[in-house]
């Protein structure tokens, strides 16, 4: 995006009555265009909000994120530039180059990346944030030529790299990786000189859209998918199966498909972060096992799941792995080398991302992982993440919707020996919690989504109350699969959002729930504030089933009705813990 | 000449001000809403689309859309 | 504590603060800052605070009031960000707390962070400034310097002598619990330096961060002091700035502050699209004239002809002979311009409502609630009185009301609870009033912000739209009015 756009953008009037998403923009130089583009950019990845982003003063970053102390901000960026560390380093200023001045110059900037990050530790422990650390080029201060770097430069690229690191362990901040800024916007074409002595403003447009789109994407993450589906032959291994045998396909250098064994690990890599991987293959199926039993391949089966290898259309094979890992379609990529099949699928499923397999063209293979990686993007990976797989093969295995040996439903629940565990946290600390919230549809009392710092706002309201639910059978455990927030008042309890991850269907924790709110807080009605939305269906069917002609905004349960109308509730084992708010 | 692309910029540096202003406008000052950040913005956005770096006269008397546009053609950055 | 020990982190109670006239007074004397943002009534009327401004070093001196340092120690940095207006007669609360090893304290009205001071503690080797006894500051400048344009920017850089009123000095750091008078020092020059000098008369301070030098030797009964511009763009400034005994340095480091920019003296009507004489023989009340939006409004209507008169609290940028001085609220500043009016003209064709009081940040909780209560009141009645008053004239012929309303009716403002309910309320006034005259034609106008004297602020000309623009709409729109009985809303 150039100015001109940027500056367009911002002209468009947004929608009435939208929630402003304000951005403290904390930078110690003028920050005019970059403001502009930040603004911009974040319009167009929030068209629901009203952006405003704040800069502070000029040459006072860390007075400037302390502003973050005055009102309220949905989220901090902040940006860096060596002067800000030593004003030395900048061309504002001058006298101070002489070689023996270096020392203390490289000590002066590590004290100030230590107040910074003690700053951002006290200041912005709660508020999503984003940091670029220096991308202008380092004045000419070192005796060494510009094509070596120098002791005291790698000196101070250290301290920055871990000041870097450690601000990077708060999972609220994320650090703009500077080789991808590298990639992106040639480190020739960052410093205007003229404007930055004429009016404090260092960055040449062009840099300063760079800077503002990555970080723009880096503080409005959307949300990541869940799930890829792969083809096998020239897409996981080079060859077709059914002809070369399976010692005949390969992944390596000698046979030049190592593009291949790159993203049998890539995948590897995925699956152990919790991303659903499928097999959708016109291959035999045995053959598909026998070659899966290759010692060498580096994707193994535990990774995958469900493979599905038929001679049927690929639609159908997608179709049912997506039922099977119970996923929307727009949350899953398709990825084969051939364009028909690939069209084929895409057409059966608009909403879901399908990509040709550059079997041949390696600048495309790199930039698919990158993308790849950019999709399935998450910041920490999960208890929850991991048990993913694992609990969705055994979902498949033993479906609960059918009880085995002519048992009733309720009969096959009692003898699951199911054990639930209810964890009141006031407020909800961990992430699955808020990552639950965001991301389950069907079960999910009105759909409503939470930024960080509306989030940390409600939680830190102490009459609110969570519960998370953890549930565990001897098929397996699910990890932590339902969330409730809400709050008691008046005899009641007033639930403001409520989710239960679709793995947990029809096993009745959702009634345990409800069963435990009225005993915990002694209520005799439970009110939801619930909407209708085009994917909540089974959350509106189950509160149907308390005998409501109709569930509307604010819908009544009362205790009688609920004791009446629920099903036999499974005799789990409870565990309650009750952590610190 | 491409008058609408000028214009762009114009309309761009200052927000909700009607063509007729900017063009009428005696001097910067007289354009509504004028001040220090639009008329970096307008620079910034010239040299953008024209690739060229513009010194305004320091002259109560300029006319910054005549002005700007006597300086392109001049300088042979637009037909 | 004792030299050599650390400061632990600590939390104190929160003290209760009210500042008076008097207060703002005495800094005054002492500081020999004389701003009239902060003493003159009718000037700080026509900002956007609508009433004198606290000194903001004053409100630092409040909090720095609750340092105790032990002794052996002295302050060696102090800093304040100055983050909202502070007003005299409001209850303000200071809180304080040291948190490893830096002091802070916090000024709220209510949850609302007014500023924000902060000081680190060293060994104290020096010798403590005293104040002066006797009453006379010295003070290069007596009327604060409004700046050019042309001064604005970096380089511009000032000098001189300084010292404070000796005894007021005294009076002030004892009233507020200031045991180091290096502080109330540093705090007075540093208003006086922004306020009359650079910038002067626009500044709006904003932060300010000194490191303090104990001198080796007394110090002298008269400072120097000199400031340099580092930076100035896009309404602010940096300067860097020094106080001296002698050669010994006392005060050192920097202060930023906002520039407000001068709001343009009411535009020239726009000509070029006016239908000459396309009003003659209407008249027109408008309420709010002095400047900005009303005023521009004025202009419009009289460049098509129509005869304009105004209500404005002050008088207005331009001449008019058709001027009542006076509250749009007051029954008989209103009866007196209707009368004239009969008088005069015998009729009246358009009543235009957009008188407002000043708007200042409040929050829906026990400290703000009786200011919100007075602004929604004021509001109200600014434009319910002249409906009132005036309804009778407008039966007659087919008149206009103009209610000038808001866009945050639609997209409510989170620190302007008061502007929202109030600005509801006259849109509501506006549509009952055409039920129950429904002869009367009625447009509601949402403008988005304006650039006047309202929104001169350092962040308010963001975005903000040329009251000019939003006179002509108006202007053209009751050229051809709406049909009577019906509510027109217009942005």
């Amino acid at each position: 995006m150039n100015l001109l756009n940027a500056l367009e953008c911002l002209k468009m009037p947004v929608p009435v009555g939208v929630r402003p998403l304000k951005v403290l923009l904390a930078c110690g130089f003028t920050p005019v265009h970059l403001e502009t583009f930040l603004a911009a950019y974040l319009s167009k990845r929030c068209p629901e909000r009203r952006v405003e982003v704040r800069p502070g003063v000029f040459g006072d970053l860390a007075g400037n994120i302390r502003m973050l102390e005055r009102e309220d901000y949905d989220a901090l960026a902040v940006v860096i530039e060596w002067q800000d560390l030593d004003s030395r380093f900048g061309f504002r200023t001058l006298g101070g180059w002489q070689i023996e001045k270096l020392p203390d110059i490289v000590n002066s900037a590590e004290r100030s990346l230590e107040r910074l990050r003690n700053l951002l530790q006290n200041v912005a422990s709660s508020v999503t944030t984003c940091i670029c650390l220096p991308t202008l080029p380092l004045p000419p201060l070192f005796s060494t030529t510009p094509h070596q770097s120098s002791t005291f430069e790698l000196s101070l690229r250290q301290k920055l790299a871990a000041f870097a690191e450690a601000v990077s362990l708060n999972r609220r901040v994320s650090v703009v990786n500077s080789q991808y800024l590298d990639t992106v916007s040639p480190p020739e074409s960052r410093l205007n000189l003229r404007t930055e002595l004429s009016q404090g403003i260092p960055y040449k447009p062009s840099h300063a859209s760079i800077v503002a789109e990555i970080m723009s994407e880096l503080l409005s993450r959307p949300v990541a998918k869940k799930g890829l589906i792969t083809d096998l032959d020239d897409t996981v291994w080079s060859g077709i199966l059914g002809e070369a045998g399976v010692n005949g396909v390969s992944w390596n250098l000698d046979q030049h498909s190592q593009l291949h064994g790159i993203y049998q690990q890539f995948l590897a890599s995925m699956a152990s972060a919790g991303i659903l991987i499928g097999v959708a293959s016109k291959n035999d199926s045995s053959l598909v096992e026998k070659a899966f039993e290759r010692d060498d391949l580096l994707l193994s089966k535990s990774d995958v799941f469900p493979i599905a290898a038929n001679w049927g259309p690929k639609s159908e094979s997608v179709k049912n792995i997506l039922k099977k890992w119970n996923v929307l379609a727009e949350s899953v990529v398709f990825v084969d080398d051939s364009p028909t099949e690939v069209a084929e699928v895409q057409q059966a499923f608009p909403e879901m991302e399908c990509i040709v397999f550059p079997k041949t063209d390696h600048a495309v293979f790199w930039s698919l992982l990158q993308h790849l990686r950019d999709a399935f993007s998450k910041t920490t990976v999960s208890e929850e993440d991991l048990l993913r797989l694992q609990s969705i093969r055994n979902s498949a295995a033993q479906p609960v919707s059918s009880a085995p040996d002519g048992c009733s439903i309720d009969g096959f629940l009692n003898k699951a020996e199911g054990h639930l565990i209810f964890t009141s946290a006031k407020p909800l600390g961990d992430n699955r919690a808020f990552e639950l919230i965001n991301k389950t549809n069907q079960f999910n009392l009105n759909g409503r989504r939470y930024d960080e710092s509306a989030w940390s706002k409600f939680l830190s309201d102490p009459e609110a109350y969570g519960l998370t639910v953890s549930y565990e059978d001897k098929f397996g455990k699910l990890g932590r699969i339902a969330v409730l927030i809400g709050r008691p008042a008046d005899k009641k309890f007033f639930v403001d959002s409520w989710v239960l991850s679709c793995r947990a269907f029809s096993r009745r924790i959702e009634c345990h729930m409800l069963q435990y709110v009225y005993k915990k807080f002694a209520v005799d009605e439970i009110v939801f504030d619930v909407q209708e939305t085009a994917r909540n269906g089974p959350l509106m069917e189950f509160l149907r089933t308390f005998g409501a002609q109709s569930v509307h905004a604010n819908f009544v349960l009362p205790k009688s009705y609920f004791y009446d109308r629920a099903p036999e509730l499974p005799g789990y084992s409870i565990e309650e813990v009750v952590s610190g708010g | 000449m491409d008058e609408d692309r000028l214009m762009r910029c114009f309309t761009a540096a200052f927000p909700g001000v009607d063509p007729t202003d900017i063009k009428e406008a005696k001097n910067f000052d007289a354009i509504p809403g004028s001040d220090s950040l639009r008329l970096v913005n307008l620079l910034a956005v010239l040299d953008e689309e024209y690739d060229v770096e513009i010194e305004l006269p320091d002259s109560p008397d300029f006319k910054p859309y005549d002005g700007v546009k006597q300086y392109l053609l001049q300088h042979g950055l637009i037909p | 504590m004792k030299p050599g020990d650390t400061q632990e982190s600590s939390v104190s109670d929160q003290v209760a603060v009210v500042f008076t006239e008097a207060d703002v007074e005495l800094f005054s004397e002492a500081s020999g800052d004389r701003n009239p943002l902060h003493l003159d009534r009718a000037y700080a009327q026509r900002t956007p605070y609508g009433q004198p401004v606290v000194f903001g070093c004053l409100g630092a001196l409040a909090c720095f009031g609750q340092l105790r340092v032990p002794s052996g120690m002295c302050v060696r940095s102090m800093a304040a960000d100055f983050l909202r207006p502070i007003f005299s007669d409001v209850h303000y609360e200071v809180k304080t707390e040291t948190i490893d090893g830096v002091w802070e304290a916090r000024l709220f009205d209510g949850s609302a962070l007014a500023l924000l001071a902060r000081a680190t503690i060293g060994a104290d080797s020096g010798i403590p400034i005293r104040p002066i006894g006797d009453d006379s500051g010295v003070f290069q400048h007596a009327v604060a310097n409004v700046p050019h344009a042309a001064e604005i920017r970096r380089g511009t850089s000032t000098s001189g002598a300084y010292r404070c009123n000796g005894a007021a000095l005294a009076a002030l750091a004892r009233h507020w619990g200031v045991d180091d008078h290096q502080i109330a020092t540093a705090l007075c020059w540093s208003s006086y330096l922004v306020g009359m000098e650079l910038p002067g008369e626009p500044a709006l301070f904003f932060r300010l961060a000194f490191e303090l030098q104990r001198p080796a030797t007394p110090p002298s009964s008269c400072l120097r002091y000199r400031a340099s511009t580092t930076y100035a763009g896009f309404g602010q400034i940096k300067i860097e700035v020094a106080l001296e005994s002698g050669d010994s340095p006392l005060v050192s480091g920097h202060c930023w502050s906002y520039v407000r920019p001068p709001v343009p003296v009411t535009e020239d009507a726009d000509s070029s699209r006016v239908v000459s004489a396309s009003m003659a023989g209407k008249v027109a009340v408008i309420t709010g004239t002095s400047r900005g939006l009303g005023a521009a409004i004025a202009r419009a209507l009289e460049a098509r002809g129509a005869t304009v008169y105004g209500i404005s609290r002050s008088q207005p940028e331009a001449n008019s002979l058709r001027v009542e001085i006076g509250d749009a609220a007051n029954r008989e500043v209103l009866r007196l311009l209707k009368q004239r009016i009969l008088n005069e003209q015998g009729r009246l064709d358009y009543l235009i409502c957009n008188a407002s009081p000043p708007l200042l940040p409040l929050t829906l909780e026990p400290n703000g609630a009786e200011r919100v209560a007075e602004f929604v009141k004021s509001a109200i009645g600014l434009t319910l009185f002249p409906l009132c008053e005036f309804s009778d004239l407008l039966e007659i012929g087919e008149a206009c009301v103009v209610i000038i309303s808001s866009v945050a009716v639609e997209t409510p403002v989170k620190e302007w609870p008061h502007y929202v309910a109030a600005k509801r309320a006259v849109e509501a006034l506006g549509t009952v009033m055409a039920l129950q005259h429904p002869q009367l034609r009625t447009v509601v106008v949402r403008p988005d912000k304006l650039i006047t004297n309202l929104t001169n602020t350092p962040r308010g000309h963001v975005g903000a739209e040329s009251p000019k623009l939003i006179a002509r709409r108006i202007a053209e729109r009751l050229e051809n009015p709406p049909p009577a009985g019906k509510v027109e809303i217009q942005y």
